[in-house]
């Protein structure tokens, strides 16, 4: 808790205050890879406010009774998946190059996450509303699995169950998402998506868990997600 | 060393754990991956040691002692140290269904594939879980079924002191403070795996080393009624085994960062240890004995390790630690120092184990500057009589000077802490608990300066006291679960005030503690029978099954009541009796009998007490305290 900032004259606080207002909005972009992909949003919040602190970034914190950094995610991810373009914002109290955010910030992160890029605050999160993803389904016939699935997202109508605040209910998949592309590996076959994210979220693995299920074929399904995308279809920045 | 990086090599095992982890709770427990954990090549590895905390990731990774000797090993270039902690049911459940043998988080490899296999014994319900991580790992749990050097199972901590009842089951004990004696253990197995010796050419090189203790070189022979006849060494092993210690805390290896772990863990922040080893000589305390002699750590050494371990962590809580933070002689120097840098760097200061007596205004005010909490004191009997029975050496006046700070510091709950059981006791002393805490609300009421316009809460936390080796109540025989409910029960009735909380629990678990903590070798056969039965992580109540235990002992031919319940007269042969920890028989027998006529034993820093020791510390004739 910062004492001096407490008992500091009223004057050199509103004059503090509008250093502040005026100081920049950070937006880090970052990797979320390996090991890391199973660190739940609430650790990841956490794990960022630390390696802020130790990268001695001057952060701006909330003024009241429990000062704390106030950090704001753009679009929480799954447990369980990667990311290319996981995405966060703060607001700096004293002024510092980006570049030197990006560096000091790099170098205090753990092992499988990066910073890919800072810059300042440009859309708000509430704008975003595609996600590209990478599926990888890792089984044993790759080729009679791609087959099935395509056929699976033809299916006029792909209706599941979602979770939400309010108890579950039904969802059609079928306009949430599109097929870009895809490859056939050994052993695995990597299906590129695009999926409707931001307000509304629609997370790939509702689809291919009805897949599996109705198809009872056995893969393991890794997700990356690979880019998040405004209406228009540019990049979220 | 330390390879941070973007090389991702997948092994079999996290396609494995891809199929698992999303379905268990907590799957960052399994993961590793946490800044400052340490990755090494293991090609280039001669000694790999996995340090296993038999509890699960969120306890084992708040432990002080994992975090030194991690870093320790860890900095000896060739030897590399990994975490293991005991999955939670539904993990050990997917693991055993997918095929995955325990590993450490790490490397992600198989426990099996380290040379050293080392367990930390902090509590005594926690053995069972020593087993079921070996099985899980798909190591033997008996010694003898395990030949090779490889995989060698060792173990300390505080309950090695009675390492008795986990004999079949570890190789080797370590007694002591284990900064020393396991860098030497490792220096010694990686001559040994060199130079191809044998487990036992290897087992009884390593006895030769101070703190190290080889059950397998002491035979135990017992009279017809199941007392103890005579330990004896064979072969000419070392009698009686000392136990080490670090001569010099300000000099001994500390780590300048932890691992930061992703998930919350019980305690996550810096920790700093002000000292080893306690003056006052609480007659209830085993670590007050087992930690002997005081050694303090100096200030500015403190303070720098301090901001060391900030920088590097990114932590917002520095807690201080040791058995009584007040009584650390320069406390408030350090503090001074300290504060002036968690304050600018929004860092909060947490700390424990303030006693009632030497509680200042000063040290309030200190405290308060950082954070208000509630505030707990250990008065831990409810009587003059029986607090000088058990030498707490603080007296009525005291606990209500302390209120009274707290109370007009603008605190308006606290939380005391007894226990029921203590030699000695009778109703009495019992009522004068429930007593004691209406006392206190009534001083509250009648303080005029008191906080406005909130009511006063006293917390009355009795729990049921334990024996344990190297203290003056060795010999003490637990009280009955018959009595502890009586008791209970009858504080219960005395309660006539809304104002206290009144907090008590099964004191079952205490009963299997009384066992193990003063059991010999005949007990192996009680823990192997009773994991058999399904029985760990035993100190979870919910999976806690007693009855299952006392089918175990039963079946053993053995029997609570001995272990437990059984007063032991001065002078028989008890199972630690060939372990020296400092303090002598001859000063705990003096301290047992002045105890039952209840007088008491000033602390160490007014006057020695000729417990012994003293005689460990390198500096010849030296006195413990200045």
């Amino acid at each position: 808790m910062n004492n001096t900032a407490r008992t500091g004259n009223v004057e050199n606080m509103a004059e503090r205050n509008q250093q502040i207002l005026a100081m920049p909005n950070v937006r880090v972009f970052y990797q979320k890879k390996g090991r890391a992909k199973y660190i739940s949003h609430l650790d990841i919040t956490r794990c960022m406010q630390r390696a802020l602190k130790r990268a001695d970034i001057p952060v701006w914190y909330t003024q009241g009774f429990n000062p704390h950094m106030y950090l704001t995610f753009a679009l929480p991810l799954a447990l369980g998946y990667e990311s290319e373009c996981e995405c966060m914002d703060f607001r700096l109290a004293e002024p510092m190059e980006l570049e030197e955010v990006k560096r000091r910030l790099g170098e205090n992160l753990p092992r499988d996450m990066a910073v890919t890029r800072v810059a300042l605050q440009k859309e708000k999160p509430q704008q975003i509303r595609w996600a590209d993803y990478e599926l990888r389904f890792i089984c044993n016939n790759p080729e009679e699995v791609s087959v099935l699935f395509d056929e699976f997202c033809t299916r006029p109508e792909l209706v599941v169950m979602k979770r939400t605040k309010k108890g579950e209910k039904p969802v059609d998949l079928k306009p949430e998402f599109s097929v870009l592309g895809k490859e056939i590996e050994d052993g695995a076959v990597v299906y590129k998506m695009r999926f409707t994210a931001g307000q509304k979220n629609i997370n790939p693995t509702l689809l291919t868990d009805l897949f599996l299920r109705e198809s009872g074929q056995e893969a393991l399904v890794q997700v990356l997600r690979k880019q998040i995308y405004l209406e228009d279809g540019t990049p979220f920045s | 060393m330390h390879c941070k990086g973007w090389v991702i090599i997948l092994k079999e095992i996290q396609l494995k754990l891809d199929r698992i982890l999303p379905n268990v709770q907590k799957p960052g427990r399994y993961i590793g991956g946490e800044l400052n954990s340490i990755v090494k090549k293991a090609e280039e590895i001669s000694v790999r040691f996995a340090f296993c905390f038999p509890d699960t990731y969120e306890v084992g990774m708040s432990h002080l002692g994992m975090k030194i000797l991690y870093s320790l090993l860890n900095s000896i270039e060739d030897v590399w140290c990994e975490r293991v902690f005991a999955p939670w049911m539904d993990m050990e459940e997917a693991m055993r269904r997918e095929g995955i043998p325990l590993y450490a988080l790490e490397s992600l490899d198989p426990v099996q594939d380290f040379d050293i296999i080392g367990f930390t014994l902090q509590y005594e319900l926690s053995f069972t879980n020593i087993l079921n991580m070996l099985d899980l790992a798909g190591i033997p749990v008996l010694c003898e079924e395990r030949t090779e050097l490889k995989n060698l199972v060792v173990a300390g901590g505080p309950c090695a002191c009675n390492p008795e009842p986990l004999a079949d089951f570890v190789d080797l004990f370590m007694l002591g403070e284990g900064e020393d004696v396991i860098v030497e253990l490792v220096t010694l197995y990686r001559k040994a795996k060199e130079e191809k010796w044998s487990k036992t050419e290897f087992l009884k090189e390593a006895n030769r080393l101070e703190g190290v203790y080889v059950p397998s070189l002491y035979e135990v022979s017992y009279y017809e009624d199941g007392r103890i006849r005579e330990i004896a060494p064979v072969d000419n092993a070392k009698f009686p085994v000392k136990k080490r210690i670090v001569q010099d805390m300000s000099k001994t290896f500390y780590p300048d960062q932890f691992i930061v772990p992703f998930i919350e863990t019980v305690h996550d922040r810096a920790i700093l240890e002000l000292m080893r080893g306690c003056i006052r000589g609480c007659r209830f305390c085993q670590a007050g004995f087992l930690y002997r002699p005081l050694r303090e750590k100096d200030p500015d050494v403190l303070c720098r390790q301090g901001k060391d371990l900030c920088e590097s962590t990114g932590y917002e809580e520095i807690s201080l630690s040791s058995l009584s933070t007040s009584d650390y002689s320069k406390l408030e120097p350090m503090l001074d120092e300290l504060i002036d840098y968690t304050v600018d760097n929004h860092i909060n200061l947490s700390l424990p184990s303030l006693r009632i007596d030497n509680f200042s205004e000063e040290l309030l005010e200190k405290i308060a500057r950082v954070r208000k909490s509630g505030l707990t004191f250990a008065p831990e009997a409810g009587t003059q009589r029986l607090r000088d029975v058990i030498n707490k050496n603080i007296m009525e006046e005291d606990i209500f000077s302390s209120c009274r700070i707290a109370f007009e510091g603008g605190y308006t709950s606290v939380k005391l802490y007894f226990m029921l059981g203590l030699p000695t006791e009778t109703m009495e002393d019992c009522e004068g608990i429930i007593e004691l805490a209406q006392k206190i609300v009534g001083f509250y009421h009648h303080m005029e300066n008191r906080p406005k316009g909130r009511p006063v809460n006293v917390t009355v936390s009795v729990s049921t006291f334990v024996p344990k080796p190297f203290t003056p109540f060795q010999w003490f025989g637990q009280d009955t679960l018959e009595q502890i409910v009586t008791k209970q029960k009858h504080m219960l009735d005395c309660i006539t005030s809304r104002k206290i909380s009144f907090k008590y629990h099964a004191s079952k678990t205490s009963v299997l503690e009384a066992v193990f903590a003063r059991g010999d070798r005949r007990l192996g056969r009680v823990i192997y029978e009773a994991w058999k039965r399904g029985c760990y992580f035993d100190s979870w109540d919910e999976h806690f099954y007693f009855d299952r235990w006392e089918e175990a002992i039963k079946e053993c031919g053995l029997s609570i009541e001995f272990y437990a319940n059984r007063t032991r007269t001065v002078g028989e042969v008890l199972p630690w009796s060939h372990l020296d920890f400092g303090v002598s028989e001859a000063f705990l027998a003096r301290e047992w009998e002045k105890a039952q006529n209840a007088v008491t034993t000033p602390n160490c820093r007014e006057q020695c007490a000729g417990c012994g020791a003293n005689k460990l510390l390198d500096r010849k004739g030296g006195k413990c305290v200045e």
